[in-house]
């Protein structure tokens, strides 16, 4: 079941295309991450969901109805603002229930909607204090608790965690995916941070340019990213002009490409690799290690270029200025505006001889 | 755009606008509307003159607040009407009510455009600046000093209640900042784990 289906929206401020040709279709219950660039046209693609922004051309549909022609207020959606937008002249309890007065309902069913509303974001007994007396992260879940309160099918979540501090952030993330999935409600969040999209969305879309560079499950993205740019953004990755320089690459042609951190082995010796393959491994000066906590990163310097590896704390010690050995396992080479996976040439010719 | 106008080069347009050689005379004639020499021409000028004031006020607090609270309220299906009354109104009413006494004070005062637009016809269009003026003028100096007084009575009580606005203003802007430091996530598992129960 189809929530929210995007058909070739574009979208332009004078002669900026913020919005070009933009589609996608998302779920019943989902939660989806859109992920960017600070500029790629995150908020403007959300705010046209919401309709407080009217698309040039192309058609938005909410639960199978289309909503090109209605209203912010009769699409069924709710909308947390970057910066909350709460009423400061108004407490929590009258913010929370701004949307249920709008439609009219009874002082009780406002009174218990809002009781249940701050049990949910844990502020039950802040509901008489003024938005200017709370905290960054109660504030964001006012203002989360007051899109709910009209019972919307689809919420619209501006980076929700951009303006809190990083240890309640954390929480928050979590405290915000657990909710969400726990009401069942279908819900976009735009985010610039790709840690971020990757822990809380089910699915994350990636936009630059104000184009759709893919959609998918954070795995799928992270392990066949379809275009150079989302190999680029996603991961810790260091491009190369030209892959075909390195062992186990020289039979392609000359090309750029990008390395992950995971793809390359780095070892002390050459026998410590798990399989010694000598005519396919790269020898390399190390430039700097930096202790990541549960693993050491390594910075390696190959044929001029500096790669970037980790290792594992239980292997022999490797210094700043040792020589090392490293094996790329693959690299993503460019092609055109797409993406290919380039293996070593040592292990095809291991599959084939299995 | 008022602001760097002289008051009485305001008054002259008014008169070219409404006056006997304006094209919209005629009309103004047949529907009996004197403007120019008549109240509503003095009402008019003092307006135009004045407006700023507000605007001035006005302008930067509505620019530094911006217009989030009110797209929130209008994904949550407020009218038009609903948003301005119940959320830019109190956002902006220490701004307004601060405008309207700068207005008021300056109104009063009012000299240039009024004396241009009102022709002084003595207890028909006449403001107490163009009084004292013409009191002055006929060396009536007593009474011109005593309805001075009275015009110096009135921006006193202007000048107290603006102070009273501005500072009643600031005072509850100050309350609204006295945050206290409260924990941040105290409440927040108690009630996640009341979220199967309540939705
Ligand atoms: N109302 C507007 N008028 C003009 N330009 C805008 C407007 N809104 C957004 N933009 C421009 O569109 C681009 C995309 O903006 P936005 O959607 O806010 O990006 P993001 O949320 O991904 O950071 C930005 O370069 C921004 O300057
Ligand atoms: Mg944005």
């Amino acid at each position: 079941m189809l929530e929210v289906q995007v058909k070739n929206i574009s979208k332009n401020f004078g002669n900026f295309k913020a919005s070009d040709n933009v589609s996608f279709d998302i779920e019943r219950g989902k939660l989806i991450g859109l992920l960017g660039p600070s500029g790629s046209g995150k908020t403007t693609i959300l705010r046209m969901i919401a309709g407080l922004e009217t698309p040039d051309s192309g058609e938005i549909f909410i639960g199978g109805k289309k909503v090109n022609d209605l209203p912010p207020g009769k699409r069924g959606i709710g909308f947390l603002f970057q910066s909350y937008a709460l009423f400061k002249h108004m407490t929590v309890f009258e913010n929370i229930a701004f949307g249920l007065k709008v439609q009219k309902k009874s002082d009780e069913e406002i009174k218990s909607r809002v009781e249940e509303l701050a049990e949910l974001i844990g502020l039950k007994n802040f509901t008489r204090r003024y938005p200017l007396q709370l905290s960054g992260g109660q504030r964001q879940r006012v203002a989360f608790a007051r899109a709910l309160a009209p019972n919307p099918e689809l919420l619209l979540l501006d980076e929700p965690f951009a303006a809190i501090d990083a240890k309640v952030r954390q929480e928050l993330r979590s405290w915000l995916k657990n909710t969400i999935h726990k009401l069942g409600i279908t819900a976009i969040f735009v985010t610039h941070d790709q840690d971020e999209a990757v822990e809380v969305a089910d699915e994350i879309i990636i936009t630059n340019h104000g184009r759709i560079e893919q959609a998918g499950v954070p795995v799928e993205i992270y392990q066949s990213p379809k275009t150079p740019f989302v190999a680029k953004f996603i991961g810790e990755s260091v491009q190369v002009p030209d892959y075909t320089i390195f062992k186990g690459f020289e039979n392609h042609t000359p090309c750029a490409g990008i390395l992950r951190p995971e793809f390359l082995e780095i070892a002390a010796s050459i026998d410590e690799m798990p399989q010694p393959m000598p005519l396919t491994t790269e020898k390399g000066i190390v430039k700097g290690t930096y202790f990541r906590g549960s693993t050491i990163q390594i910075d390696v310097e190959v044929k001029g270029q500096i790669l970037r590896g980790f290792r594992g704390l239980e292997k022999k010690q490797i210094n700043e200025g040792d020589a090392a050995f490293v094996f790329i396992h693959k690299i993503y080479g460019f092609d055109g505006d797409k993406t290919k996976i380039v293996e070593n040439s040592a292990k095809r010719q291991e599959s084939v001889v299995i | 755009m008022p602001f760097a106008i002289s008051p009485v080069v305001a008054g002259l347009f008014f008169i070219m606008l409404f006056g006997r050689m304006s094209p919209l005379y005629p009309i103004l004639q047949e529907n009996n509307l004197a403007v120019v020499f008549a109240v509503p021409g003095i009402i008019l000028a003092t307006v135009f003159v004045t407006f700023p004031f507000i605007t001035r006020e006005l302008v930067p607090v509505m620019e530094s607040q911006g217009r989030s609270e009110e797209e929130a309220a209008t994904t949550m299906g407020a009218s038009g009407w609903t948003i301005f009354r119940r959320v830019t109104l109190p956002n902006i009413k220490w701004a307004l009510g601060y405008g309207i006494i700068l207005c008021s004070a300056r109104a009063l005062g009012e000299f240039g455009a009024v004396s241009v637009v009102s022709g002084h016809i003595r207890g028909k269009t006449n403001t107490l600046p163009l009084h004292i003026e013409i009191l002055y003028n006929e060396y009536n100096f007593t009474a011109a000093f005593a309805v001075a007084s009275v015009l110096v009575f009135l921006a006193i009580i202007i000048l107290i209640l603006r102070n009273l606005v501005e500072h009643y203003g600031k005072e509850i802007e100050v309350e609204e900042m006295a945050a206290d430091e409260i924990s941040e996530t105290a409440n927040l598992k108690e009630g996640a784990a009341n979220v199967g129960s309540s939705s």
